[in-house]
């Protein structure tokens, strides 16, 4: 799933018309927040490569119309990095065309939105193995290895 | 639901271990919850700590004057959720509607988990209690009000689940037959959480307990409940609001407004003045909600949403009471023999005149 298609979800006309005009006009509706918020997060990467500190941006703490989420596509763009997790339900981890600028958008089992960030880092904390599954994983790896050996 | 000694021992780990979540759905799960809580994301990792470390408390859930529509609620969320761990993590000690004992097996459950946790445990309630007569609502022969003073007072705090809890609810609508109130009227002396909805969001419900668990009790606002949830109306989050702005009204259920998704205000919408997390938490699993599906809100975690005006008229702003004045009819009609029928309509139409109709632009001022 790529971030227009998330978009669409949300979108004040998806629930009610299919009619593209109307997306159209929707998609130019904004509240003004997306200038600022891009302000911050020019500030949270310039103090990212100054001094390596980390910023994660709640997107959901922020009133954002569909426009405001154009023009922040419009700015950020699309890098290199698109992963998918699977957790109980999608998460997608894109980076932006600015590097150092990803989007993290939670979704649950049945699709729909939980939460959405914009991370500024070298590398999000979720796709780093967690430490307790890696023990986790050793454990399993141990026990197959004895099956393995038992059935030898 | 038996005490079963464990109700000290932080449970999350184990019971993450037990479903096969890994540690990064946990991460994801605390980073949405954080969202949620209107928490900076830079405490994602204390939620995560402090949903490792919690305490396992005992929860006393009691039902008086109710639907059991708050039950139904938080019970539907789809299996396997970290939200149904989070509430197998609790001891539930009490909870008649789901519990497999009844009468006064299930009293004695609810005494023993009192005894053994008092001054410690979670009491949550749903629904309203009868103040005019006990017989009206009783279990196990207890009348609401005893069953209510009786578990509130060895209760480290009370969830006032529900409108009817919270609020009285729409037992407590005029006329209220039977002298129904919200807990808040009864029990003065402990800390009460207001979560009104009716229903509320089954994750406003798990919200609002893990912030028990991870943090005590939430900062709530002037009507008691949790800011984090209530904090926003559901006017100021709604993917509506655009056309709000505009002016763009539907003006009926079929019209091209109504076909366009434009705003319902005019259609007696009343987000404006309604707080809840409807709008950005959603419904069944976050598919919708009934602005979304192109009702207009009810206002149903406001006090007295079934008293104030009617569902489909334009949002006004009552001046006088109508409970008062629906009171005071039925009183006057009683004492002095009069009809109260008439007595009613004089009510109504004095209502009807002490009621001021705004628009859009008056709600910005």
């Amino acid at each position: 799933m790529d971030c227009n298609t998330q978009n669409d979800k949300t979108s004040p006309s998806s629930g009610a018309s299919s009619d593209g005009a109307m997306d159209e006009v929707m998609s130019f509706v904004a509240t003004g927040n997306a200038s600022p918020l891009l302000h911050e997060i020019k500030h949270a990467l310039t103090q990212l490569i100054n001094d390596g500190t980390e910023n994660i941006i709640d997107l959901g703490a922020i009133p954002f119309a569909p426009g405001d989420d154009r023009i922040l596509e419009d700015i950020l763009g699309t890098g290199e990095v698109h992963a998918i997790l699977s957790l109980q339900g999608e998460s997608h981890v894109r980076e932006s065309s600015i590097p150092g600028v990803w989007r993290v958008d939670h979704l649950d089992e049945a699709g729909q939105q939980q939460s959405r960030f914009i991370e500024v880092t070298f590398m999000p904390d979720i796709l780093k193995t967690q430490r307790e599954d890696a023990e986790r994983g050793l454990e399993t790896l141990a026990e197959r290895l004895g099956t393995l050996d038992d059935n030898r | 639901m038996a005490n079963d000694n464990m109700t000290n021992k932080p449970m999350l780990p184990e019971l993450m271990k037990t479903h096969g979540v890994s540690r990064r759905t946990f991460m994801k799960y605390c980073a949405s919850l954080t969202s949620l809580m209107a928490l900076s994301p830079a405490m994602v990792p204390r939620v995560a700590h402090a949903l490792e470390t919690a305490k396992r408390p005992s929860v006393i859930w009691l039902s008086f004057q109710e639907c059991t529509g708050c039950t139904e609620s938080i019970t539907r969320s789809h299996a396997p959720t970290i939200e149904d761990l989070i509430f197998n993590a609790v001891s539930l000690d009490y909870h008649h509607t789901l519990q497999a004992a009844s009468g006064h097996a299930a009293e004695a459950a609810r005494e023993q988990a009192m005894k053994e946790n008092y001054g410690n445990y979670v009491l949550i309630v749903d629904g309203s209690i009868p103040l005019d007569n006990p017989g009206y609502s009783c279990i196990a022969g207890i009348s609401n009000l005893d069953m209510l003073k009786e578990t509130a007072a060895g209760a480290a705090a009370i969830v006032s689940v529900g409108t009817c809890a919270a609020y009285g609810g729409i037992p407590h609508a005029n006329p209220n037959p039977t002298g129904a109130v919200a807990v808040s009227e009864i029990i003065k002396d402990k800390p009460i959480i207001n979560v009104p909805g009716c229903p509320p969001i089954p994750v406003v419900m798990t919200g609002v307990l893990a912030h028990f668990l991870t943090f005590g009790i939430p900062e709530l606002d002037e009507l008691g409940r949790p800011k984090a949830f209530y904090g926003e109306s559901i006017h100021d989050r709604c993917y509506r609001r655009p056309f709000y702005d505009k002016g763009m009204f539907a003006e009926g259920f079929d019209d091209e407004g109504a076909r366009g998704g434009w705003c319902l205000y005019k259609l007696g919408c009343k987000g404006p003045t309604t707080k809840s997390a409807c709008a950005t938490v959603k419904w069944n699993n976050g598919v919708s909600f009934p602005i979304e599906a192109g009702h207009p809100c009810l206002g149903c975690t406001e006090p007295d949403f079934w008293d104030n005006g009617g569902f489909y008229k334009p949002l006004s702003v009552p001046a006088g009471d109508y409970r008062k004045l629906g009171l005071a009819a039925v009183a006057g009609g009683a004492a002095v023999g009069v009809a109260s029928a008439l007595l009613s309509k004089a009510g109504k139409a004095k209502a009807a005149k002490a009621h001021e109709t705004v628009d859009a632009h008056d709600l910005e001022k």
